[in-house]
């Protein structure tokens, strides 16, 4: 279930243009919340576009407005769901939103590889 | 609603407001304490809430991540009340009452300046040691804690951690600007005012170079300007307009304008520029002059780290054990 959301969310990640680092972070703070916090089934999608919303606040100039990710997910949530799951994911991970994503930890190494740009997609498609 | 420490304020106490954001006087209910409450509304686009404001998303989680450390404002809580519908977010720090800009207008010695810059340049250098850029730091982001004789960097709300600088993604440097517009220009670094994507934790430096003339002339060395380009011309008539062998590249940034080729600031030697600039802080000792040289230098890459400066000759005779 989380691949699913996971994909249907690079997908969505991917439509609106934002940063490589929005989702890597996106990703972390997802498995993070869903590590500490049982939730239902159909709230799945809903935690998912929040942490995009956080992820995108954080780390972009720009963040996708909350009508467009409702509009997204087939109007299945309201705005006040996405603005309380906002502050219930802040309030579980303590605003650490600082956390190092693999994204981080890979631009160093391909840093320290001298790498050109075919090992670049290659490492970035692995992670 | 994070440590369950209740805060009253009176709204009456305002001590500090930008745009919509304020701040407040406030008192610790449990212990009495003296607090500061800033208060951020509710981020909204079109008349619609878009939730939380990226702004104070990113200050509390530098703040969580540098504080406790004593040369930074100390962080307490955070939480949210309903005015009339509206939610609006309250940050808590520790209240401090006299800014740096305030201490500076009471004239500080020689020794004092050099105390002071010393604990700025500490507190910088703990900042860019988590790759937190401040981006807005000058005279009225530092605040002083006067029993302790001690400097707070406080302002985090325009701050950005950044990760390791990277060539590939055009996008990914140009993020790091927007946003900056709303900082004090006085203390803007050429490369802000070139928009330029050369932008990492060197800017920082730029700005403290800023505050380290002001501290010593006791008035702030570049004078606001309304745009970019007339206040990037006080800067060229102070230090001479760089040229392509002090700054590679910097006629070609976009906010490089002819207007600013045409200034003939040109100083011929470096002795000069030290000169033009020795005639704005005549209080400075030769170490102090560069210092403070080699932080408004052009060239980001070339200036002087947080880290490097606390070595300079200029600190070998303060007294660190009263710091």
């Amino acid at each position: 279930m989380r691949g699913i959301l996971v994909n249907w969310l690079i997908e969505v990640h991917f439509k609106f243009d934002l940063m490589q680092e929005t989702l890597y972070l996106m990703i972390t703070l997802l498995d993070q919340y869903l590590s500490q916090v049982p939730i239902k089934k159909n709230e799945m999608q809903l935690v998912g576009l929040t942490a995009l919303l956080l992820a995108s606040k954080y780390e972009d100039f720009w963040h996708p407005r909350v009508k467009e990710l409702i509009s997204i997910s087939a109007e299945s949530y309201t705005r006040d769901q996405v603005l309380g799951m906002e502050r219930l994911i802040l309030k579980k991970l303590k605003f650490r939103l600082n956390t190092p994503t693999p994204y981080v930890f890979m631009l160093r190494f391909l840093k320290a590889a001298q790498s050109d740009s075919k090992l670049e997609h290659l490492a970035f498609y692995l992670i | 609603m994070f440590s369950g420490r209740e805060v009253e304020w009176d709204a009456s106490n305002r001590i500090w407001s930008w745009e919509k954001n304020i701040v407040y006087k406030g008192k610790c209910k449990d212990t009495g304490e003296d607090v500061a409450v800033k208060q951020i509304p509710y981020d909204s686009s079109k008349g619609k809430f878009e939730g939380i404001h990226p702004n104070l998303i990113r200050e509390v989680t530098i703040l969580r991540r540098l504080s406790p450390h004593q040369y930074i404002v100390q962080f307490h809580n955070t939480f949210c009340v309903n005015d009339n519908k509206r939610p609006l977010w309250n940050i808590v720090f520790e209240y401090l009452s006299c800014t740096l800009k305030q201490l500076i207008k009471q004239k500080l010695d020689p020794s004092n300046v050099k105390r002071l810059i010393y604990q700025i340049l500490s507190g910088v250098a703990h900042c860019h040691s988590h790759s937190v850029i401040h981006r807005n730091l000058n005279s009225e982001s530092i605040l002083f804690e006067e029993n302790s004789r001690r400097i707070k960097i406080a302002g985090f709300g325009l701050s950005r951690s950044c990760s390791i600088p990277f060539g590939v993604e055009e996008k990914f440097l140009k993020s790091y600007s927007p946003g900056v517009e709303a900082a004090d220009i006085s203390y803007q670094p050429p490369e802000f005012l070139l928009l330029s994507e050369n932008y990492s934790l060197s800017s920082d430096m730029w700005s403290v170079g800023c505050i380290f003339a002001e501290m010593a002339r006791g008035d702030v060395l570049f004078e606001a300007n309304s745009c970019s380009v007339s206040q990037l011309s006080e800067i060229f008539s102070v230090l001479g307009t760089p040229t392509e062998a002090d700054w590679a590249g910097v006629t070609s940034y976009i906010g490089w304008e002819e207007e600013l080729e045409a200034l003939d600031y040109n100083f011929t030697s470096k002795d000069l520029t030290l000169e033009a600039l020795k005639a704005k802080v005549p209080a400075l000792d030769v170490d102090g002059m560069d210092l403070l040289s080699q932080m408004l230098t052009y060239n980001p890459s070339e200036r002087i780290t947080a880290k490097k400066a606390l070595d300079h000759a200029y600190f070998k005779n303060l007294d660190k054990t009263e710091l």
